[in-house]
C-alpha cells in the first residue's frame, strides 16, 4: 500500500505545527481550565494555576500522540492526573487538614461570602470525590464521561457524586446557601444513585 | 439542574483568555519538558542497549566455553545428550583444547564430498582438502598444502591402525551412541572411537580450531566413512 505523508516531514516543521497549534489551544481554553482547576483546588488560585500549568506541559509532551478532537478530554484528564499527583506528593503530605477552619480576624460574618462557603465545602471533599462532583456538576460531564477522566467505573463516580453532594449539602446549610439538607429536595443530577 | 449546580456554576470565576506571556510560559514550559523526555529516552535506550551487550556477550562467552558451565555451540547442538556433555562436566580429562585460539563454529557442509568419506558439517571457512583410503583431511580455505601425509595444521579424519587396540587415554566421551575417548596431545585434540560400521576412527583437530571435546564430537557425528575407506596401518 502506498504511504501517504500528510505530515511535515521536516524536525523544525513539525515542531513550529505543534507549537502553533499548542499555542492556539492553550489561548483558547486556557481561561476554561483554570476555572476547573480553581474547583478541583477548591479555590485555591496558586494551586490551581500549578495544576493548570503540570498538565499543560502534559498536554505538550504528548501532543502528537493526541486525537485533534480529543484534546479538550486529554487536557481535563491531565488536570485531575495533576491534582491526584499533587495530593500524593510530599509538599501536600506535609500539609495537614483541620476540621475547623481557623478564624479569620476582619472577616464579615453577616454577609457569608458564598464563593469561600463553597471553596470551603469543596476543599472538605477527597480530591477524587471533588473531582467527581466537579465534573459532573460543573461541567456537566455525563457519567461515562466523568469515569473515563477519572478512570473509575461508573457505579464509582455515582457513588462518589452522591456522597460528595450529601457532604456538600450539610456544609453549605450550615452556611445557610442550601435549606437544611433535611429539608431540601436531594435533587442529583441525572445519573447519580 | 440541581441546586447544588446552579451553585457552583453562580460562584465560578469568570473564564479569562491568557495573557500572551502565560501562553509563552506554558509553551516554553512544555518544549523544556519534551527535551527532557527525550534525553530519558535516549538514557533508557543507551542503558538498555548496554544491558543488551553484556546479555550477548555473556551468552558469546557461554558458547564459546561450554565448559565452563554453558551450553554447547550451536554448531554442536546434534551432540546434545551425548558424551560429549559429560566431559564437560568432569572438566574434559585435559580434552579442554580450546587454549588461546579464537573457537572456529561448525556449519554444514554442501560441497563435493572426497572418497572414502562423507561429512554433514566443517569448521567454518575450511574445506574438504585431499583424501585417501584411510584418511581425510580438511583445511582452512586458501591453504595450498594438500599432502596426504601431512597433517600439520589440518582436522584430519583417520581410520584407526589394525594394530591399535583399545580407545587409549583420555576422557569418555559417546558418538552416535558409541564409546569414545578424547585427549591432547602435543596441542592436537584427538577423539578416538569406533564407528558404528566397525572402523575404528581417530580424528585430529589443531588447536588453531580453539575446540574442546564438545565440538570434535558433534564434528565426528557427521562423518561418516563409506565403503572405500579401508583400516590405516601405522
Amino acid at each position: 500500500m502506498r504511504r501517504v505523508f500528510n505530515q511535515p516531514t521536516d524536525v523544525g516543521a513539525k515542531r513550529e505545527t505543534r507549537d502553533e497549534a499548542f499555542r492556539a489551544f492553550v489561548e483558547s481554553r486556557r481561561g476554561d481550565l483554570m476555572r476547573t482547576a480553581i474547583f478541583l483546588a477548591a479555590g485555591d488560585r496558586w494551586a490551581a494555576e500549578d495544576l493548570v500549568q503540570t498538565a499543560l506541559v502534559s498536554l505538550y509532551v504528548a501532543w502528537p500522540r493526541v486525537r485533534p478532537d480529543a484534546v479538550d478530554a486529554y487536557a481535563r484528564r491531565c488536570l485531575l492526573n495533576a491534582l491526584i499527583d499533587h495530593r500524593r506528593s510530599a509538599f501536600a503530605r506535609r500539609e495537614r487538614a483541620h476540621a475547623e477552619l481557623p478564624e479569620l480576624d476582619g472577616l464579615d460574618t453577616d454577609g457569608i461570602d458564598m464563593q469561600s462557603s463553597v471553596f470551603r465545602a469543596l476543599g472538605r471533599l477527597p480530591p477524587r470525590m471533588r473531582a467527581a462532583v466537579v465534573l459532573r456538576h460543573l461541567l456537566d460531564l455525563s457519567v461515562d464521561e466523568t469515569a473515563a477522566a477519572l478512570r473509575c467505573s461508573s457505579g464509582t463516580v455515582k457513588s462518589q457524586t452522591a456522597r460528595g453532594l450529601d457532604q456538600l449539602r450539610a456544609a453549605l446549610a450550615n452556611d445557610q446557601l442550601l435549606g437544611d439538607p433535611g429539608r431540601v429536595s436531594p435533587t442529583p443530577a441525572r445519573g447519580d444513585r | 439542574m440541581s441546586d447544588i449546580n446552579a451553585l457552583l456554576k453562580s460562584v465560578a470565576p469568570g473564564a479569562e483568555p491568557p495573557r500572551p506571556e502565560v501562553v509563552d510560559g506554558d509553551l516554553a514550559r512544555g518544549r523544556a519538558a519534551l527535551v527532557a523526555a527525550r534525553r530519558r529516552g535516549r538514557v533508557r535506550r543507551g542503558a538498555l542497549g548496554a544491558v543488551s551487550l553484556v546479555v550477548v556477550a555473556a551468552v558469546a562467552v557461554l558458547l564459546i566455553h561450554p565448559t565452563h558451565g554453558g551450553r554447547a555451540a550451536p554448531g554442536a547442538a546434534r551432540q546434545s545428550g551425548s558424551g560429549a556433555e559429560r566431559v564437560a562436566g568432569t572438566g574434559g580429562g585435559g580434552a579442554g583444547g580450546a587454549g588461546t585460539h579464537a573457537r572456529i563454529q561448525l556449519v554444514d557442509y554442501t560441497g563435493a564430498q572426497l572418497a572414502g568419506f562423507t561429512v554433514d558439517q566443517v569448521p567454518a571457512g575450511w574445506q574438504l582438502s585431499t583424501s585417501t583410503s584411510y584418511a581425510l583431511l580438511i583445511t582452512p580455505d586458501g591453504s595450498t598444502n594438500n599432502d596426504p601425509a601431512d597433517f600439520e595444521g589440518k582436522l584430519a579424519v583417520l581410520t584407526s591402525s589394525t594394530d591399535q587396540h583399545g580407545l587409549g587415554p583420555g576422557a569418555r566421551v559417546t558418538v552416535d551412541g558409541q564409546p569414545g575417548r578424547v585427549h591432547t596431545s602435543g596441542g592436537v585434540l584427538i577423539l578416538s572411537y569406533n564407528a558404528p560400521n566397525g572402523f575404528g576412527i581417530d580424528i585430529q583437530a589443531p588447536s588453531t580450531l580453539g575446540w574442546g571435546a564438545a565440538q570434535i564430537v558433534a564434528f565426528a557425528e557427521g562423518v561418516h566413512v563409506t565403503a572405500n575407506a579401508v583400516h590405516s596401518h601405522g
